[in-house]
């Protein structure tokens, strides 16, 4: 039975999207296809599956093609990819499922995600200016809501690269002292 | 590159893997092997490091037979040199680490 869930995932909240897929997981419904914000759900065993993301902006087609013919040959299932994230699943086991074994290839996979994220902000900022320009020409109230909307995607876009920044510098303070 | 170029693990495991040619799940299994089960390399890692490594010219894609989806790679003279540099390095290292910690230097 298809069980279909729309849900909201910023770009920089892989990780709590991962940690839902497996909650999911844990509760038998195994994720079988994604489509922006739209999660396809079908029964399964409990936590048969674990999930994780990989960011995929960076790769173009073909670079996508290698990466997940490398990955089934791992025995991990590629499920898909919805906006910038790739979707994929292994049967869960003993052994711990990552896509990311080392701090050096963890900051590279962050630091994709940060130019993707500095860039969308700076669009994000600029549509700011021209909502306040629009407000100080208009004052109306409809300037006012969308400058209301364009701040807020500006706090929420500001705060997410805040938090990418952060986990990067952690990583390399922690590859400073070790691998 | 610098002469005192370190190498991460992974990269340096996964060069001496390429010493025969491999593909991207036997490279996985050679380097557990190598490293009695220690470094184990996911998906991600593997595949960004065979790729800067392309770049580099240390190793080589083989040219794969049209119906495999497994593409093959070889270390390049280059890349010998790379892991000859690193092996020299890690000498240095294990000897000064030995010689200190037995009092001498």
């Amino acid at each position: 039975m298809k069980h279909i869930v729309r849900r909201l995932i910023a770009v920089w909240q892989h990780d709590k999207a991962e940690a839902w897929l497996n909650e999911m997981s844990a509760k038998g419904l195994q994720l079988v296809d994604i489509n922006m914000w739209k999660f396809t759900f079908v029964d399964g065993g409990h936590s048969e599956h674990t999930y994780r993301l990989n960011f995929m902006n960076y790769y173009n087609r073909h670079e996508t093609m290698e990466y997940v013919n490398l990955t089934e040959e791992m025995g991990i299932e590629y499920i898909g990819t919805s906006g910038w994230w790739g979707y994929f699943r292994r049967k869960s086991s003993d052994e711990p499922f990552v896509l990311y074994s080392n701090n050096a290839s963890k900051i590279k996979h962050y630091l994709r995600m940060q130019n993707v994220m500095i860039c969308s902000n700076i669009v994000i900022i600029a549509n700011l200016f021209n909502s306040f320009r629009l407000f100080r020409e208009l004052a109306d109230s409809e300037s006012v809501v969308f400058l209301c909307f364009s701040a807020l995607i500006s706090l929420i876009s500001v705060a997410g690269l805040s938090k990418v920044n952060k986990i990067i510098s952690k990583l390399k303070k922690d590859s400073g002292i070790s691998e | 590159m610098p002469e005192s170029f370190a190498l991460t693990e992974a990269v340096y495991y996964i060069l001496l893997s390429l010493t025969k040619p491999n593909h991207g799940y036997g490279i996985m299994q050679d380097v557990s092997k190598l490293s009695g089960g220690r470094v184990n390399l996911a998906a991600g890692t593997l595949y960004g490091a065979l790729t800067t490594m392309s770049e580099r010219g240390w190793i080589t894609a083989l040219p794969g037979k049209s119906n495999s989806r497994k593409k093959e790679y070889l270390i390049t003279a280059a890349g010998r040199t790379v892991v000859e540099n690193e092996v020299k390095r890690l000498r240095e290292l294990l000897t000064n680490g030995e010689n200190t910690l037995r009092g001498y230097i």
